[in-house]
Order: structure tokens, then C-alpha cells, then sequence
């Protein structure tokens, strides 16, 4: 179905408001920190214990967000564990159980080592709770949690249904489509395979283009990353993975060896990547050594950042 | 500019979830709970129960931990993919969408975390979880704390 706009006779949008796009009814665009918004540096949460970020000051008032948070945490005592979580909104430790909470990092310490974790999540945000609570239900404290908080969208209102969807609307004789221009397509599932077993060499990066993987039609997309990691099997060794895309760099997955041989880990990040630079950028950290995998798993076309 | 309504043939329509996207419903939804999964193998779990059966695309959050036994050299990992798949698919697929994974190099224990939003596309309500690991997990916990549903566009 195609609605134009200006002819009666087959249709005209009733409201249009210049100062709303992308926020009442619509998604906002992608918006990716230049630099970086860190709003938890360096701190510790006790064991069974939760905290509260509040945002209000970053996030502005009257709309629900999804918001792109990168995370580091630390265990660094043998036989400690802790479990990083966060949650949407204001909540007490005793008033968040387990599904409540969207899980960024944890790990057991093994030996009197820093056992760091990375992770990068998106946590949708309430208009009328502009806070996240952090969360830890691990049997002992969580340290050096820093969070940076990447990139933001403002989320649409919408919630009831209509019977027909619409493909394009013609405004003043231009056609735009729905599902880019003005509105996200839909995901599609689709693997490629971008490095597997690739040697990471100290502070080298690694880019591989997704000009062959996403449509070439000048538009964004959200895609999907999985990807693996394992430490080299010298103590130092370290598997200290990163990937950026544009201007955005994101925390991907942290491990290290600490005894006998070489440690693992996996992840996944759902990151946009910009029309005119399909190329993601994986980054080792400096002093380190090891192999991993990357792969793409879905995208989704999304509004222009 | 926010578009709210749009009248076609006399008829108004909400611009709303058929074709751009909805809300984030913040529903907690338990699907494993300290389970054992067996080395090299896959699970498939229905959300029948949880997601609307409403025939649309849905992006769901989903955390996991995953916990090796206390054998030194053996691995854990919680993996997903959505639909139901077979082993084979998964190896296809270099495991899906990987959450977490962890070795034990000493004798003990190592544990691992994470989280994803997962896509699934049209009226799938079932997921695949996955270990590919040689290694039997001593547990696993698996949960779904929000959805949203999707916009029906290409």
C-alpha cells in the first residue's frame, strides 16, 4: 500500500509535528558518543548488593531510550566470584530476581589474579525511570566496574495495531520508503564469516570489510557480531578484544591467562554501522597475544545516524 | 517530524507496531534454571508462554551463565540461535550468538556471563541453545528479561 500525501482521494497524514521526529511515534536515529560518557569509573559493588545510576542528566525527559552501555569488571582474589548485572529502572537488591536483569560480565578468580571481563549491552530505558540499577549476586564484590555509555536512541510510542502494512508514503511527489528513510526493516538472519582462528599479534588491528555482506542501497544497518577468544599460553597473555566501527568503539570480550594454559571467551555486541564505512575494526590490547573469532549473524536496516 | 495517523480511503490508521516498531516490555521469563547440558548438544526451548502469539517479529534480551565442572581443561558455554535447529546447523553457524564461555584451569570451577538482544523473525517463538563444546556444562542458567515488537517492514 502506498499513501500520498496532498491528494485526498487516496490519503493524507493527519498530524505531522517538525519537533517530534524520532521520538513520540518513531525510533530516533542511532546516536554513537564521539567520546566517551562514562558514568560509572572504577567502582566497586559488594557482594548481594545493587546500586543506582541515575541518567536523568544524560537522557532527556519525556522519552524511553534504548541505551549502548560498555562495561568492564574485575575479580582479583583466588576463590572470589562476582556477576555484574544491570537492570532497567530503580530496584533494590531484594525486588530484582535473576530474569530481571540483563547480565554484562562475570567470573570466578582461580588464582590471586585480576580476572577482568568486557561486555557490551543495550538496556531499553523508561521515560519514567531514567535510571539503571547495577546488580551483583555473586558471593563477593565486583571491582574497577567502569561503564561507558556509548550511544543512545529514543524508542517510539507505539503499541496498537493497524490491519495493513505500509510500504512507501509520497510526500510533495517524492517517494520514501518505510523501513529506512523514515522507519527499521526488519532483521535478517544471515551468517558471514569474517575471521576464525585469526592470530592476534600485541596492539594490531584487524578490519574486515562488510561492503559484500550488507545491501549496498547507502543506507545504515544494525548487525549482529558473535565471536570467540583465547588467551596465548604465556602468563601475560591476555585477550583484550575491541570493536569499532566509525566513531564508535565498543568493549567486546576480556580474558586472561592466569595458570597452565590459555584462558577463552565468547561474546556478542550489536553495533550500527554507517553507510559510508562498512568496515569494523577488531583490536587486540597492547601486551597481549592469542586467536579469535568474529562473525556476523543478522542485520537490520535502521534510520540514518 | 512525528507522524501519528495516516487516513487512506477514508480510513485512519495508528502508525504504530504492524509497521514501525513497539515498546520494550520489561517481562522476566526463567528458561533454565541451574540445568546440565550435555557436550556437543542442542536444545530447543519454546516461548509460546512468553511472547505474544500475535504473529509478528519480536527482539527479545536474553542472559545466560554458563559453569564448567571442577576438572581442569573441560568447558561451558551457553549459546543461542533463533528457531529450532539441529547440532549441525549450529556448527554451520560457528555456534549462533554467542554469550558465554569459560575453561577450568584449575581444579576447579570457572564461571562466565553475558547477554544479547535476538532477533525472531516472523512467527518463531522457539529458540536454540547450544553448548559445541566437548564438555558437559554443570550449569546452566538461561532467561529472557524484556521484549519488543517489531515492525513488519523489508
Amino acid at each position: 500500500m502506498v499513501v500520498v500525501i496532498g491528494d485526498n482521494s487516496v490519503g493524507y497524514i493527519s498530524k505531522m509535528n517538525s519537533t517530534n521526529f524520532g521520538g513520540n511515534v518513531l525510533d530516533g536515529n542511532v546516536v554513537i558518543n564521539a567520546n566517551s560518557v562514562i558514568i560509572a569509573n572504577e567502582i566497586t559493588l559488594s557482594a548481594t548488593s545493587a546500586t543506582t545510576i541515575d541518567l536523568s542528566s544524560i537522557l532527556s525527559s519525556g522519552y524511553d531510550y534504548e541505551i549502548c552501555l560498555s562495561c568492564e569488571s574485575n575479580v582479583k582474589t583466588k576463590g572470589k566470584w562476582g556477576k555484574l548485572s544491570i537492570v532497567s529502572g530503580t530496584k533494590t537488591y531484594a525486588n530484582i530476581s535473576d530474569a530481571d536483569t540483563i547480565v554484562v560480565t562475570e567470573n570466578n578468580a582461580r588464582t590471586d589474579a585480576s580476572y577482568y571481563c568486557w561486555g557490551t549491552v543495550w538496556v531499553p530505558i523508561k521515560s519514567t525511570d531514567r535510571k539503571i540499577t547495577l546488580y551483583n549476586n555473586g558471593s563477593d564484590a565486583v571491582y574497577n566496574i567502569t561503564i561507558d555509555l556509548k550511544g543512545y536512541r529514543t524508542v517510539g510510542t507505539n503499541g496498537k495495531s493497524v490491519t495493513n502494512p505500509i510500504d512507501s508514503i509520497s510526500v510533495g511527489g517524492s517517494a520514501y520508503k518505510i523501513g529506512g528513510s523514515i522507519a527499521d526493516g526488519s532483521w535478517y538472519l544471515s551468517y558471514y564469516s569474517l575471521a576464525s582462528g585469526v592470530t592476534l599479534k600485541s596492539g594490531t588491528e584487524y578490519s574486515y570489510s562488510l561492503s559484500s555482506y550488507l545491501p549496498n542501497d547507502g543506507y545504515d544497518y544494525m548487525v549482529l557480531f558473535s565471536g570467540w577468544g583465547r588467551t596465548g599460553t604465556s602468563s601475560g597473555n591476555n585477550c583484550n578484544l575491541t570493536l569499532q566501527c566509525g566513531s564508535g568503539l565498543y568493549k567486546f570480550m576480556r580474558c586472561g591467562y592466569h595458570s597452565e594454559s590459555s584462558y577463552i571467551c565468547a561474546s556478542n555486541i550489536m553495533i550500527p554501522v554507517h553507510s559510508s564505512s562498512k568496515t569494523v575494526i577488531l583490536t587486540n590490547g597492547s601486551g597481549t597475544s592469542g586467536t579469535c573469532g568474529l562473525y556476523a549473524l543478522a542485520y537490520r536496516r535502521i534510520k540514518a545516524s | 517530524m512525528a507522524i501519528e495517523k495516516i487516513q487512506v480511503n477514508s480510513t485512519v490508521y495508528n502508525l504504530s507496531s504492524t509497521v514501525f516498531d513497539g515498546q520494550w516490555v520489561i517481562s522476566p521469563y526463567m528458561i533454565l534454571q541451574g540445568t546440565a547440558l550435555s557436550a556437543t548438544t542442542t536444545y530447543q526451548y519454546s516461548l509460546t508462554s512468553y511472547l505474544p502469539n500475535d504473529g509478528y517479529s519480536y527482539e527479545v534480551i536474553f542472559s545466560g551463565t554458563c559453569c564448567t565442572t571442577s576438572t581442569k581443561g573441560k568447558t561451558a558455554s551457553v549459546f543461542i540461535y533463533p528457531g529450532q535447529k539441529t547440532y549441525s546447523d549450529m556448527e554451520t553457524l560457528n555456534g549462533g550468538i554467542r554469550i558465554a564461555r569459560a575453561v577450568a584451569r584449575t581444579a576447579a570451577n570457572q564461571k562466565y556471563g553475558g547477554s544479547a538482544v535476538v532477533p525472531l523473525t516472523g512467527a518463531t517463538r522457539y529458540i536454540t541453545v547450544n553448548t559445541m563444546d566437548s564438555s558437559a556444562n554443570s550449569t546452566v542458567y538461561l532467561w529472557a528479561s524484556a521484549y519488543r515488537r517489531l515492525g513488519t517492514n523489508a
